[in-house]
């Protein structure tokens, strides 16, 4: 009774491994496959021929034409990347025209910016724990040979350095950014004190788990992006000061 | 010579074959291409090629219960199927002579 329990289990299991392998094809196309092979999985004396689930759906989709499993993850792993891209750009232009007190530009990169997370936080659940993927993009590794060319691995150590301090440097401004946002929506200063730092620790926290868990890079790269534009701005208007142009502070 | 990579062409046809003697269900069909003397094929393939050939419209199915176990999905060919079959067949006649010319009397 219990081996036939525990048989019950490994058959179940793997038939559900196999739907899931061959989750993006139409469901009735999903049964019809798995009509197909039950018989044999059913059977120990040949079951084990059929290999793993991932193997078979591979092989499987090889004969039957069927997009691969290599394909859709090539295009989840592209779609990731230009959400990523997108996200960058729009939070830098967005930290850039943070302070423009009363443009219509701030107001509307607000509901951008979150629109853009959304996105973000969809794709990063579609490509799941598989961020190998976009590292393997053809464009991804031409960016990076031009990058870092023949970057030695203790050169990486020192990149990894350099990224800790990075996340130190822009903690105070994203602080500035987001405060400077959140007062053009009226918020009184103490609200939009707490939301500035609630924005500063979380995407800080972010930072330091992207070291280790590249899916946080979707949060971390455009809170970069974000504190890049503001200091661009601050250094604009810096500069109209010591010019002497501080008369007015809409810069 | 590798013979999987000669089979990746004609693994259609020899399932037309096989299903045109008797209608089979997926592990069926993979056991007798094996007896027939295809002992590399692939069971993935074989059920990846009944699927083309399904969705193509050059097979029909259908379900048999089965007293072992689960049921069993047996495909058969259709008049679609049989005239492709057909052609197949002798396209590949056609290109087996012309290798066996070719070959002659050095192989």
């Amino acid at each position: 009774m219990n081996t036939s329990d525990s048989k019950k289990d490994s058959h179940d299991a793997y038939i559900a491994e196999l739907r899931h392998a061959l989750a993006d094809l139409p469901r009735a196309e999903v049964d019809a496959i798995v009509e197909d092979v039950t018989p044999q999985l059913a059977d120990a004396a040949v079951a084990e021929e059929l290999g793993t689930p991932a193997e078979l759906a591979a092989e499987l989709r090889a004969a039957a034409g069927f997009p691969t499993g290599s394909t859709r993850r090539t295009l989840t792993a592209r779609i990731a990347l230009w959400v990523l891209v997108l996200a960058t750009g729009t939070a830098a232009y967005g930290g850039f025209i943070s302070n423009q007190l009363l443009s219509n530009d701030a107001r509307y990169s607000m509901p951008v910016i979150a629109l853009v997370l959304v996105a973000s936080w969809f794709v990063v659940g579609q490509l799941g724990r598989d961020v190998a993927a976009v590292e393997e993009l053809p464009e991804v590794r031409t960016a990076r040979k031009l990058l870092f060319g023949a970057a030695s691995s203790r050169m990486l150590g020192t990149l990894r350095l350099v990224e800790l301090g990075w996340l130190l440097a822009r903690f105070p401004l994203i602080l500035i950014g987001t405060l400077l946002l959140a007062v053009q929506f009226g918020w009184n200063s103490g609200m939009a004190g707490v939301f500035a730092v609630a924005v500063a620790v979380v995407t800080t926290a972010a930072g330091y788990r992207s070291l280790t868990d590249r899916r946080w890079l979707w949060l971390s790269v455009p809170a970069g992006a974000w504190a890049i534009g503001v200091s661009l701005r601050l250094a604009v208007y810096l500069s109209l000061v010591v010019e002497g142009h501080i008369g007015y502070v809409n810069v | 010579m590798d013979v999987s990579q000669l089979l990746k062409g004609v693994l259609d046809l020899a399932v037309l074959a096989v299903l045109d003697k008797e209608d089979g269900y997926g592990y069926d069909v993979v056991r007798r291409l094996r007896l027939a003397g295809l002992d590399g094929v692939g069971d993935a393939s074989v059920y990846g090629t009944l699927r083309r050939l399904y969705n193509q419209g050059a097979l029909t199915s259908y379900v048999v219960p089965s007293d072992e176990g689960p049921h069993r999905k047996y495909y058969g060919l259709n008049d679609a199927g049989r005239r492709r079959l057909a052609e197949s067949g002798a396209t590949w006649r056609g290109f087996a002579a012309t290798m066996t010319d070719l070959l002659g009397a050095n192989a």
